[in-house]
Order: C-alpha cells, then structure tokens, then sequence
C-alpha cells in the first residue's frame, strides 16, 4: 500500500458513523478493492496525465466543526437572484437542506441515514454493479458518509433548479460525497452545481445518475475552487429509452480538477450532450475524461470543449465512445478547440472511436491554436487595445459552450463567470 | 492631414515599399491604382500599424503627429481607418457587440460619452439601411460565414459609424456586384465632408465613376510611379500597367501621364 493510500484510508477514522449493516458489508467489499487496486499512477492509461504527487506531500487532518450560518451566508452569496427550486448545502461532509415543497415526495434522504434509502441507493449503485480498477472511487465507498440522494417520480418536473453548493471551512482535508441521482419515466430536473472549495483539501465526489425513460436531465456544474483545491469526481450515468443528459461544465478553479464520467447509452435514442470549459492559468491542472457506450440503436452523443490555458497551466481532454455491435442509427460527435496563450502552457486532446456497428455517424475534431494575430490586429485597427481584444476574441472563442444553456438566467449568470475568469487570466 | 515621406518598408527581410512619397490635403480623395504586388496593401497595414512591417527609413504624419509611434489603436482613436482588402472572421463575436465596443472604446478615449446598447442599435440599423446591408448581419459574428460582398459592405458600415478622419478602402469594390457598388460608393460619398479624407484604393476604373477621386496614383514596385487627374485611371484602363514598366525612370512616367 502507498503511503498516499495509508493517508487517505486512515484519515479522519474518528468520524464514526452508523452506516447500517448492509452498508457496511458493501464498505468492507470495497475496502478490499481499494487494497488490490491501489491508487492510480502515470502508468494507467487515463490518468497518464495526472500526477498524484501533489497529493503524497500533504497531510489530511481531522474535521472540525462548522459554522452553519456563515456556510448559508456564503452559498446565497454564490447563487444570488438565480431561480432556484431548492439548496443542498455540503460544508465538507455535513450537509444543509432547504427545498421547495414540489420536492418534499422526492427527496428520500441523505446517505448517513442509511437504515433505508441509503443502502437502497448504494447497492444500486452503478459502481457496485459494474466495476472499476480506479482505486479513488472504490475509497470514495468506503468513506463516503453523506451525499444526495432522490428519485425523481414519474411524469415530475420541477422547472427551477435544484442548486448544490459545494463548500469547506476547515483548510486542508479530504472529503468524500457520494450521490445517487434518479429521475423516473417522463420526469426532468435542472440541477446546478457550484463548486466553490478553498485551501489545500481534497475533494473525492462520485455520483450515480440513472434516467428514466422519456426523463431529461439539465445538469450544469461550475467549478471554481481555490487555486490549492484538488478535486476527483467520477461520474456514472446510466440511460434509458430516449432519456436525454445535458451536461455542462465549467472547469475555472482548483489545482488538479479531474473528472471521469462514463455514460451508458443503454436504451434506444437515448441522447447525451457534454459541453465543457476549461480555463486554466498558472500551475492549475484541468482533468476531463468522458466516456460513452452507445449499447442501444439510435442514440445519440456530442462532446464539445473549450480549453483556454495561459501561464504554466495544463489541460487534459479524453474524449471516448464505443459503438457495440448492432447500435445502428448511432450519431457521435467530438470536438476539442483549445488555445494556449502561452509557451509554456499544455494541452493534450486525445478524441478516440471505437465503433463495432454498421451505421454509424460518427465525427471528431480536435484543435490547437493561438491568438490570431490577423484577428488582434483586426480589432485593435478598430480602436480596442490589446486587453480589450484578446478579451474578445477569447470569449468569442469559448462563447458557444455557455451558449448551449437554454434558461436565459443561467446562461447570463454563466457568462458573468466566463468574463470574470478572462479579464483574470487576459 | 497626411504626409508620408520616402518611406521604406520592409517585410521579412524584403523590401516592399522603396521609397515612396504622398501627401493627402483634407477633405481630398486620392485614388491608389497599381498592379498586383505592388505594395498597395502595404501601404494601408503599415497605415494602421500591423506588426512585421518594418519601416526602415522615411516619415509619416498624421494630422500633425508622428504616425509611426501609435500603436493599432492608438491610430484608429487618432481617426485612421483602414477597410481591409480580406476582413477578417472572428467567430463567437457578435458583430453588433464588436462595434460597439469599438466605437465606445474611440469615443472614451475621446472623452466623449458612451452609447448604450439602445443608442448604438438604432445608429447601426441606420447605417446598415443606407448601405441596403441586411440587419440580421449585425447579429450575427463579424465576418463570419459573411459572403465577399457582405464582408465588403461590413467595413463600410463600419467606417460610417466611426467616422474616421482619414479612411483608407483597400479594394472595397472587389467582390462587389454592380448594384452594391453602386450602394456601397453612395455610402462612401455621403461621408465626404471637407474635414475627411480618404485614400482608394483600387483596380478599377469603374469604382472612380462613383467615388470621384481628387488625385489618381500610380504604386509601381514600391513608389508612386504616376501621379495625375482622373484620366490617369482611364489610360490605365484602356492600356495596362505594360506601359508603366516601358518607361525606365518614374520621372519618365509622371511626364507620360501628364
Ligand atoms: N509576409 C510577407 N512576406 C514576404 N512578402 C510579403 C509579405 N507580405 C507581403 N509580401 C509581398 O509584398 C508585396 C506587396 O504586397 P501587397 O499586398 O502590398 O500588394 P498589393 O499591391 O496590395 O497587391 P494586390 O493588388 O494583389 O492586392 C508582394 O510581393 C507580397 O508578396
Ligand atoms: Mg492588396
């Protein structure tokens, strides 16, 4: 075992809390898994990229309290007029809860409370069904103690969306979420997510997603964490019969965000959109790895990303899909355009197929570039300096990702953040 | 207004511009004509300031001041503007946006109040009517996907809402059809005004029927080889540059044209 891993395993071991039986038995399982994989190093394929060595410098100290009114105080702060049908709170692990009443029949519970829907949702669990030799999420099961769990019912709508705030007090630690996410037949759901750690922590975050047939999820996560923050997410999302998965994000924060999501397309023309943001300056390392399975005929995926990275910043995109035998009428689509704005940033795009049906349409692009000095000197003949116009024309650049959000509110509170993070990095 | 003396100008080591010499009154339009190469597009980049190309010897003034040591931007709140022979695509920014920010970013820099989004739009569709330019242009992202006409009209409309002091039209009537030139040659003529100038440049006669110049030149390897009235242009027309190169010294062409 790694030293990194002894850290982690035994960290915090003072937070007991009662998972239930059944929950415990499935801990105990993925204990053993952690300890055969161990963690991920350079030599794995995906995360070739990624150096861990950040993480075996630091310590992972125990929790403190929290402040439960300052955390409230800071996460308003962050969502501000937004439409909101709903605000989960996570402070590290404890978690906060203010909800409108369309969602008192769907909100089973949180998983610490696991006497029932806990344990339902974790062995149902995609990750407990399927498997995976990435010791980070086998950890995040066996230290996961809270997370947001509901079912969505069939035919529900909820029209604002449920906002979920992402927060820490303490300053160097390492928590574990873990949610399960399910929207019944004909349900839809906007969830927005604001990731807004500080300090030297590390965030380990997996979510289980499964949607129903018909459903529809709008799911928008900004990640804007403190430039110390790691943050490893994994994501499984299961679909079925002609579901749909809007997935947008927003990678401007955190030293090493990397994110994994694999999408099951498992029912026909089920559909999956990825638009995605990364915006990296100094030393931060933005991490995506998407990859989809079309199982069923007649689904569809696009990936798109754009990458703006200056300064010593690096930028990794793995765009991936699989056609299996007999899913006819797949359409997937890829694409990466990323600009460096300087010599020593980093990008590595890496778009793979692998297509094993017949009648497929399938394209992928990936790009990289720089200013154009012919369109900087278009825009400054006009009158704009040099601040000015690479302002422009970056955010012309990155401008059809944002442009992707339908609600008119989040796009333009979207688009606040993407200017914001330029003017930064201009 | 502007005065350019033998100026030399390099790019990538090559000598493009070989001493040329032009001097433009206000108010007055001066009609650049010359065969392909010549330096005609390096005259307006070096006007507006585009970096890699290296004056190594002469002057330029404008209204007074030293050209040279203006940055891009710094020339166009002066009042230069350049009509680029190939406008360029900058996908993602709304065309409207752009100028306006444009036209902000002179008029602060002037001191003069902003205009809102409001304001700017009724001046735009304004212009763009005169120009029989198609509104929804303006929504979209400038330039891009623009056919070579709409391009062309797009700096047009641009140089109307600037209302620079001197304008430069590198080949705006190329890509023209005869009815938007016609349009396009209105719109510049509206413009004229005792305190603006405007330099044309073009291959074409036809152009200098609308836009009636003041002084027509000839740029012939780096230097204004021929200098005269309107009917400069229409011997060019009728007879080619070939008589241009017949002659050995520019001295011997100035006294040919005139
Ligand atoms: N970056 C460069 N490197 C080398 N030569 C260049 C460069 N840019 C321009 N030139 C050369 O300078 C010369 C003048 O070019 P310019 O574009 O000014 O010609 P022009 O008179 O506008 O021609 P046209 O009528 O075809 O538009 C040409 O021979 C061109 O190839
Ligand atoms: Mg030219």
């Amino acid at each position: 075992m790694t030293a990194l891993l002894n850290k982690l395993m035994h960290a915090n071991e003072s937070m007991n809390i009662d998972v239930g039986v059944g929950v415990e038995k499935l801990r105990q399982e993925a204990q053993k898994k952690v300890l055969q994989y161990g963690l991920p190093t350079l030599r794995d394929e995906r995360w070739k990229y990624t150096s861990l060595k950040l993480l075996e410098r630091r310590e992972y100290p125990d929790s403190t309290d929290f402040d439960e009114a300052a955390a409230i105080q800071q996460a308003n702060k962050i969502i501000g007029d937004l439409p909101s049908a709903g605000l989960v709170i996570f402070v590290g692990e404890c978690c906060l809860l203010s909800l409108a009443p369309e969602w008192a029949d769907s909100l089973s519970m949180l998983l610490s409370d696991a006497s029932t829907g806990g344990q339902q949702a974790l062995t149902a669990d995609a990750l407990v069904q399927d498997s995976s030799s990435d010791g980070f999420i086998w950890l995040n099961l066996t230290r996961a103690t809270t997370g947001l769990i509901f079912n969505l019912p069939v035919d529900k709508s909820i029209e604002k969306p449920l906002h979920v705030v992402y927060l820490n007090q303490s300053n160097a630690q390492a928590w574990y979420l873990r949610h399960h996410w399910k929207l019944a037949g004909n349900s839809k759901l906007t969830i927005m997510e604001h990731q807004y750690y500080s300090g030297a922590g590390l965030g380990n975050i997996y979510r289980s997603i499964e949607l129903g047939e018909n459903s529809e999820l709008n799911w928008l996560t900004v990640q804007q964490t403190g430039s110390e923050f790691v943050l490893l997410q994994h994501n499984h999302i299961q679909q079925q019969h002609n579901s749909l998965c809007k997935q947008l994000n927003l990678d401007l924060g955190a030293r090493l965000a990397r994110q994994e999501t694999r999408v099951q397309l498992a029912e026909p023309e089920a559909g999956y959109r990825y638009a995605g943001l990364l915006l990296g300056q100094q030393r931060q390392h933005q991490d995506q790895h998407v990859q989809v399975n079309h199982e069923a005929v007649n689904c569809s995926s696009q990936q798109s990303y754009r990458t703006v990275l200056g300064g010593h910043a690096r930028g990794v995109v793995n765009t991936a899909a699989k056609v299996a035998t007999g899913a006819d009428g797949s359409d997937v689509q890829q694409n990466t355009a990323s600009m460096l704005l300087s010599n020593t940033a980093e990008m590595d795009a890496k778009p793979e197929l692998e297509i094993y049906a017949d009648e497929v349409v399938a394209s992928h692009g990936a790009t990289i570039g720089q200013l154009d000095e012919d369109a900087m000197f278009y825009l400054r003949s006009r009158g704009l300096n040099m601040d000015l116009a690479r302002q422009m024309l970056v955010g012309g650049f990155v401008s059809n990702i944002v442009e992707t959000i339908e609600a008119d509110e989040l796009r333009a509170y979207t688009e606040v953040l993407v200017r914001q993070q330029l003017e930064q990095m201009l | 207004m502007l005065k350019i003396e033998n100026l030399h100008v390099e790019v990538d080591g090559k000598e493009i511009l070989k001493g040329l010499t032009l001097e433009v009154n206000p108010g007055e339009i001066h009609a650049v004509m010359g065969p392909n190469g010549a330096g005609k597009s390096t005259l307006g980049n070096v006007l507006a300031g585009r970096d890699g190309f290296e004056v190594t010897a002469g002057s330029i003034r404008f209204l007074g001041e030293d050209l040279l040591t203006l940055s891009p931007d710094e020339r166009a709140i002066a009042g230069l503007f350049l009509a680029f022979q190939y406008p360029v695509a900058i996908p993602g920014v709304n065309n409207a946006y752009f100028l306006r920010t444009a036209l902000n970013a002179q008029r602060t820099a002037r001191g003069e109040p902003e205009l809102d989004a409001m304001g700017f739009l009724k001046l735009a569709r304004e212009q763009a009517g005169i120009l029989d330019m198609d509104d929804k242009l303006l929504q979209r992202a400038v330039n891009d996907g623009f056919s070579g006409g709409e391009k062309k009209r797009n700096e047009i409309l641009q140089m109307a809402i600037l209302e620079p002091k001197l304008a430069v039209l590198d080949e705006t009537d190329s890509g023209l059809d005869i009815d938007a030139l016609r349009i396009v040659s209105q719109g510049v003529n509206r413009l004229r005004d005792p305190q603006r100038s405007m330099i044309v440049i073009t291959h074409y006669q036809r152009l200098l029927d609308h836009i009636v110049p003041d002084v027509v030149h000839v740029l012939a390897d780096g230097q204004i080889v021929a200098s005269g009235d309107k009917s400069l242009a229409m011997k060019l027309e009728k007879e080619g540059y070939a008589w241009l190169k017949a002659t050995k010294t520019a001295s011997e062409a100035l006294t040919l044209a005139s």
